[in-house]
């Protein structure tokens, strides 16, 4: 397998323009860090008088180089950034467990009758419940990545196709909540 | 983002949403997810002499998403399940109208109807097994 033939041309490799090793154990300080200092290389003021076409090119690579900060930065979507180097990106006909389908559905069902009835304890109940899963999936990572062998990384893909359907419940539990704010 | 007329007419009046009982022995139970948003749907259908005679579904996603099962079932009504599990989302996307970044939601009405197919069919092997 070769996992750098899987990244689409797209998207480069989010780690290696920040000039970071791919590891999801890295620090928020760190990250920032190198952030700010590649953006330095790539600031405007430090091109005026250059060729238009050099100026542009700078500006395309400051929107990259962003684009790779906001992910790198998320622990979910570094986290998903490394299981597309490992060739395990998550796909669009994932299978899953019937069970926890059955049991995102149900879960929505209540939501949307409580958001409906204007039930915000209810609302707020449910989203609690699914923060405490959200926090158990995202701890549970490092572990796994620090691991990295092919079992821990095929768990870490489950947890994170896992945590989207989280992250889009508790999405429509804030939404729910603004309306009856 | 603007979407169709026929979007939002099947979005506004949905038609078919609800449930049958996924345990009685002439229905099939689909449900799906769709990774890339974290939404998910059931559709199910009621089989009367190979032909789908019912069929309904719950989806909780965007607004394409709803149009696209509430179109699906409209479709597979009358027809057999081959026939059914035959259906592409691509003539979802062209009906309804769908730009690219929607495509994910037909697809979702696609992999419904066909694991509802499969759903019905695994249970009357079952059956058959016994018998
Ligand atoms: S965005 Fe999730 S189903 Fe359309």
């Amino acid at each position: 397998m070769q996992p750098e033939t899987m990244i689409p041309a797209s998207a480069p490799d989010p780690f290696a323009m920040l000039g970071l090793p791919p590891r999801f154990d890295l620090d928020t300080a760190s990250i920032e860090a190198r952030f700010r200092e590649r953006s330095r290389e790539l600031h405007p003021d430090r091109f005026i008088g250059a060729p238009a076409a050099e100026r542009a090119q700078a500006m395309v690579r400051a929107r990259a180089l962003n684009d790779a900060y906001q992910v790198v930065r998320r622990p979910q979507r570094r986290a998903e950034a490394l299981l597309v180097r490992a060739g395990l990106a998550i796909g669009d006909h994932e299978r899953l467990d019937p069970a926890f389908l059955n049991e995102i559905l149900e879960l929505r069902e209540e939501l949307a009758e409580a958001r409906v009835a204007a039930r915000t304890d209810d609302v707020t109940r449910l989203q609690a419940t699914m923060q405490v899963r959200q926090r158990t999936i995202e701890h549970g990572l490092a572990p796994l990545f620090a691991a990295g062998d092919p079992a821990s990384l095929a768990h870490a893909k489950r947890d994170l196709i896992t945590l989207r359907y989280v992250m889009r419940y508790l999405e429509e539990c804030g939404a729910a909540l603004d309306e009856h704010e | 983002m603007a979407y169709s007329d026929k979007v939002i007419d099947h979005y506004e009046n949905p038609r078919n949403v609800g449930s049958l009982g996924k345990d009685e022995d002439d229905v099939g139970t689909g449900l799906v997810g769709a990774p890339a948003c974290g939404d998910v749907m059931k559709l199910q259908i009621r089989v009367k002499d190979g032909v789908i005679s019912d069929a309904k579904f719950k989806t909780f996603g965007c607004g394409s998403a709803i149009a696209s099962s509430s179109l699906a079932t409209e479709m597979i009504k009358g027809m057999t399940l081959d026939q059914a599990a035959s259906i592409r989302n691509t003539e979802i996307v062209q009906e309804l109208n769908l730009p690219p970044v929607k495509i994910h939601c037909s697809v979702l009405a696609e992999d419904a109807i066909k694991a509802a197919v499969d759903d019905y069919k695994k249970k009357q092997a079952a059956r058959d097994a016994q018998a």
